[in-house]
């Protein structure tokens, strides 16, 4: 297990070196500057907020600078924020994003996995039937919808819960973005394992089980549940990134403070340490969840070992 | 994104329009009107995260809101946009209008408590204006004396036109007469600076806490892309004034969700809506819709070194041929003004327009399918163009698809779009790539010199490239002139000049638009679309 996590770890540098190496050239590659505005600037002035930030210099130098400061854990200056470094803009919205993404995975697990069950252990009832409706349903109505539905029946219309804000992280003001972002993945969920619960009760294991008198209920829980997270775990790896990292129509509706829609500001902005700030982040939170996936794998399934 | 906001706005006004027939008339007031005036707390929506707080580095509108409340100039906008004196109780202007002496006030302090001197002003501009300091509006100190050669390094920060006379007189020397200095004073970038403060903490002096300013309202907290919260300045000088205790600014840059969160009750005042929700928010909001003229223009600018750009009589035509009233009444829902000269008209000027401006459509159209022909094009051999632009809202979109229409319709001519990056098209449009190409403009302080000197040869912003010695002479008699009157009408002429070349196509002037509460007293709207918290109350009319 030890000698496991130390060689992934150690796969991980150069995944990152060249997650690093083609952010920094692709953001470089993109045209028009950081300091491109509405008005144009003096060209003497223009050069000396240029040097300010080394734009100046010639890019494999530029390049070297940033993995030095990269190595001391220093994103650097952001561009657009012009008193703020990246390092703190990080700060502020990850807990941000890890509270909203984090209770909306929780969501999606404390609603997908029931209802998934239910779908697969009564196959081709009412409930089954019920289940895939509403999964469809959450797959195919993107955020963008039911995040502007949900605001105006329970903000503008009832009135029962802030439109917006972070408001601190009150619970108030966390519901609705939580249940907007929730509701595709609960619906993901639930398919996945039913999809697979359903192959797992095919089983010969699970007719001896069945055999052998034991309860359905004993019989799923037991038994047939296990097996069939795998495929949800697989999925789970890159979702929870996926969710944590924010989604940008989230922040977007909801005017939350975190790292997604820095990430699409700063890239329109071509703020170049923002945005290769953030994806240094988003690869390491990547190789992290696939490690966790694949240990998680190995406690499930007792053919797969860590080695 | 497109998609996304049409979707989402499709939602909103399907569900504004049924909840619109269950609830009760004037319930987007809310029951709670009462309970928020009492609240002394004012929420105002912002289209963007403040980039800075540091006055000489900030350059954004959004910012701009907020510096206007945490700091406070020599001069400052009162409600209807018309300027007062700030930390200057008066001042003498000589009789040439080159040198003016301010007489700050004694009861000026900094909220941490220190007085307010001359020097901090000094300190302030010089630190603004130092290369060293990398702002961005380092220009905008072009009217001091040697103040464009300060900018550009040329001249030592010293050199700077501007001399502390003794700890409340400061004097000013021009290049030349400047005749809106006291407006361009009320912007944040000739805030004062307490040095102490920065000397300390470097860039860290801008953080809740370290902030020391001396505006109205003080820095209470600040999160990035999430809400700023300033809280009344006691040590203000004018504090007895200041009616608002505490005012938040959220911001939101998508429409909807700024419309949203006006109606559910949570922002009092939103910085614009989306064109299209007009109709439905008129009817559900009535006055809680407030437009008002706005000093900016959206123009088509052509490179007139470029062909078949370097013909006037392409670019008459082409101006001729656009309909802008269709443009402003069927697309824009009539929320902003046509345009047909190059300086939004305001109170004291009035622009010089094209004569054709007051030709039917059919007229027009015939007179610019004749200056084509002059130019040696027709049915067989049609103007080709290429209109540049930027990925935008779709109202933008929407727009220039309909000119390049009436292009085609009218002249016949052949367009192709050219659609780029915000970035991208900045840039090319910078170095001179694109021939035909999207050009809209904010006047920066209230006078046509702002949009006149776009024009002139060696502006950066002449993106047209546009050259004529007869325009620079009279712009150039028009900034050494003091007469007033004069200077208005060489201006008139040199309006008519542009008129005449047709460097840029004038389509509409803007109207700025905003929601705002009916308990929110004093907001006036003003041409510069600038409404600081401290003209503003709480609840039912006092003035």
């Amino acid at each position: 297990m030890g000698a496991f996590l130390l060689r992934r770890l150690l796969t991980a540098i150069p995944t990152l070196f060249v997650i690093v190496t083609l952010g920094f050239l692709l953001l470089h590659a993109a045209p028009g500057g950081p300091f491109d505005g509405e008005k144009a600037m003096l060209p003497e002035i223009r050069a000396s907020i240029e040097a300010a930030y080394h734009l100046e210099e010639p890019l494999p130098l530029q390049y070297l600078r940033y993995l030095g400061q990269l190595a001391r854990g220093d994103f650097g200056p952001s561009f657009q924020y012009r008193d703020t470094s990246v390092n703190e803009l990080i700060a502020q919205g990850l807990p941000i994003d890890l509270t909203i993404g984090g209770l909306a995975l929780l969501l999606a697990l404390l609603m997908g996995i029931p209802l998934g069950v239910v779908a697969a252990a009564k196959r081709d009832t009412v409930w089954d039937r019920i289940g895939v409706a509403f999964s469809l349903l959450g797959i195919s109505i993107p955020v963008y919808v039911t995040a502007p539905v949900l605001v105006l029946v329970f903000a503008v219309g009832l009135r029962w819960l802030p439109a917006g804000d972070w408001g601190g992280g009150a619970w108030r003001n966390l519901v609705l973005p939580v249940v907007a972002l929730s509701l595709p993945y609960i619906a993901y969920v639930a398919r996945i394992l039913r999809a697979s619960l359903a192959d797992v009760l095919h089983a010969p294991y699970i007719r001896t089980a069945r055999a052998k008198g034991l309860p359905w209920r004993t019989v799923i829980l037991r038994h047939a549940l296990k097996p069939a997270l795998l495929p949800l775990v697989s999925f789970l790896g890159p979702a929870a990134v996926g969710v944590i990292t924010g989604s940008i129509v989230i922040e977007t509706t909801f005017g939350l403070p975190g790292i997604g829609r820095f990430f699409v500001d700063g890239a329109f902005n071509r703020d170049y340490t923002l945005v290769m700030g953030v994806t240094v982040l988003y690869g390491v939170l990547i190789v992290a969840a696939n490690l966790v996936a694949d240990i998680c794998y190995a406690w499930l399934d007792p053919r797969v070992r860590l080695e | 994104m497109r998609f996304l906001r049409s979707c989402s706005l499709a939602v909103m006004v399907l569900l504004a329009a049924c909840s619109q027939t269950n609830s009760p008339s004037g319930s987007a007031v809310g029951p709670d009107a009462a309970e928020r005036a009492a609240s002394g707390h004012l929420r105002r929506q912002i289209d963007s995260a403040p980039r800075t707080l540091d006055p000489s580095l900030a350059t954004d509108v959004p910012t701009q809101r907020l510096l206007d409340d945490l700091f406070e100039g020599l001069t400052r906008i009162d409600g209807a946009g018309n300027v007062a004196p700030g930390v200057a109780a008066s001042w003498d202007r000589s009789a040439d209008g080159l040198t003016w002496t301010f007489h700050l006030r004694g009861d000026a302090h900094w909220s941490n408590g220190d007085p307010l001197t001359a020097q901090d002003f000094a300190y302030g501009w010089r630190r603004t204006v130092d290369p060293a300091t990398a702002s961005e509006y380092a220009q905008a100190f072009a009217p001091l004396r040697n103040g464009q050669d300060v900018a550009a390094g040329r001249k030592p920060v010293a050199a700077l036109g501007l001399q502390v006379v003794d700890a409340h007189t400061l004097r000013v020397e021009l290049g030349s007469p400047t005749p809106f200095f006291l407006y361009l004073l009320t912007n944040s970038y000739f805030s004062p600076l307490h040095e102490p403060t920065i000397r300390a903490r470097g860039t860290d002096w801008t953080r809740p806490g370290n902030l020391v300013s001396n505006g109205p309202y003080v820095l209470k907290d600040l999160v990035i892309n999430g809400a700023v919260t300033l809280a009344k300045n006691d040590r203000y000088w004018d504090a007895g004034h200041v009616r608002i205790d505490t005012v938040t600014f959220y911001p939101l840059s998508d429409r909807s969700a700024q419309t949203a969160r006006f109606l559910a009750g949570d922002i009092d005042v939103t910085d614009g809506f989306n064109i299209d929700d007009i109709d439905w928010l008129r009817r559900d909001l009535g006055a809680q819709v407030r437009l008002a003229p706005y000093f900016g223009i959206v123009m088509l600018g052509m490179h007139v070194e470029t062909p078949p750009y370097d013909r006037k009589a392409v670019r008459q035509a082409l101006s001729m041929a656009v309909d802008r009233e269709i443009l402003v009444d069927k697309l824009l829902k009539g929320l902003f003004l046509p345009a047909y000269g190059f300086v939004p008209p305001y109170e004291g000027y009035s622009p010089a327009l094209p004569e054709w401006a007051s030709w039917s459509a059919e007229r027009r159209h015939a007179r610019a399918r004749e200056l084509l022909a002059v130019a040696g094009y027709d049915a067989k051999h049609p103007l080709q163009v290429e209109l540049a632009h930027m990925i935008t809202s779709p109202d933008s979109r929407r727009l220039l698809e309909a000119i390049a229409a009436m292009w085609r319709m009218n002249l016949g001519v052949k367009v192709t779009m050219n659609m780029s990056e915000w970035r991208v098209f900045i840039q090319d449009r910078r170095i001179g790539k694109h021939g035909l190409f999207w050009h809209a403009w904010i006047g920066d302080y209230l006078d046509p010199y702002t949009f006149l000197s776009l024009f002139s040869k060696e502006d950066g912003n002449n993106h047209p490239r546009y050259a004529s010695p007869r325009f620079e002479s009279l712009l150039g008699e028009a900034v050494s002139t003091g007469d007033d009157a004069r200077r208005m009408s060489i201006f008139r002429q040199a309006e008519a000049l542009l008129d005449e070349d047709a460097p840029s196509i004038p389509i509409y002037y803007y109207q700025s638009r905003h929601l705002v509460r009916p308990y929110v007293g004093g907001w006036l709207g003003n041409v510069m679309d600038r409404n600081p918290s401290r003209n503003l109350w709480l609840g039912a009319g006092e003035d």
